[in-house]
């Protein structure tokens, strides 16, 4: 049997958290599994951050966790100029990014540009490490991300975030 | 309002944002636990130990295992 893994996502002043999102929706309210549809970006503006941890729930007979690698595939949209930024970053990583209220501005170590592909080595670290590893139930490192515009940006774009991870049985 | 199950403390719906500060909220369902450790009991019961059910125990201190 396989380990159970999800992504869970704190809010709020209170780092509420939502386990098991079932969407990574990025506009202008701190809510897991916002709706864009209500809360849109105003171009010019950055979406509130996403603080989210990738959580083994069970380790199903597995042995290890380790090897986390997050990247999103798709474009963030046509005019202006649209940035994906994140903690997560493949060297000089600047160990466990801490949780703090969700905002709209820049947040100190959120500036690598997020991968569109699949990254060649860990990006996400486990206990302030890229070279960490679960071998019980535990989570991540927070992965912050935000998306930024200016004010020519299109409204609307659909991507997808990637997840991965590596299981030793 | 129906019987929440073992472990959990409420409805996200429910509660006010300064009610869940520091809770844990299950994503299907929406319900709202304490702990980490309440909403991995509700999420995973099948590893939760339950008590008198050690039929493999090999004459262990169960009072000292429980402590430590």
């Amino acid at each position: 049997m396989a380990a159970t893994v999800e992504i869970d996502e704190a809010n709020g002043a209170g780092e509420t958290l939502t386990h098991g999102i079932t969407d990574c929706d990025m506009g202008s309210t701190d809510a897991a599994n916002m709706d864009p549809v209500a809360n849109p970006l105003t171009p010019g503006n950055r979406t509130y951050i996403k603080y989210q941890k990738i959580h083994v729930t069970a380790m199903g007979g597995s042995s290890k966790i380790d090897n986390l690698k997050v990247w999103r595939t798709g474009s963030l949209g046509t005019g202006g100029t649209h940035t994906h930024v994140t903690n997560a970053r493949t060297s000089s990583y600047g160990g466990a990014l801490s949780y703090a209220t969700p905002v709209t501005s820049a947040v100190t170590g959120v500036d690598q540009t997020m991968p569109t592909s699949e990254p060649g080595s860990a990006n996400l670290g486990i206990g302030g490490s890229l070279s960490g590893s679960l071998t019980g139930t535990g989570s991540s490192d927070y992965l912050g991300h935000q998306i930024t515009t200016d004010s020519s940006a299109t409204a609307g774009s659909t991507s997808t975030m990637n997840y991965q991870y590596d299981e030793t049985a | 309002m129906s019987e929440l199950p073992q472990g959990a403390i409420g409805n996200k719906d429910d509660m006010t944002e300064e009610e869940l500060a520091g809770k844990h909220i299950d994503g299907a369902t929406g319900l709202v636990f304490e702990t980490e450790e309440d909403y991995l009991a509700f999420k995973h019961p099948e590893n939760v130990e339950v008590p008198g059910t050690d039929t493999e125990d090999e004459g262990g201190n169960d009072e000292a295992e429980e402590a430590a």
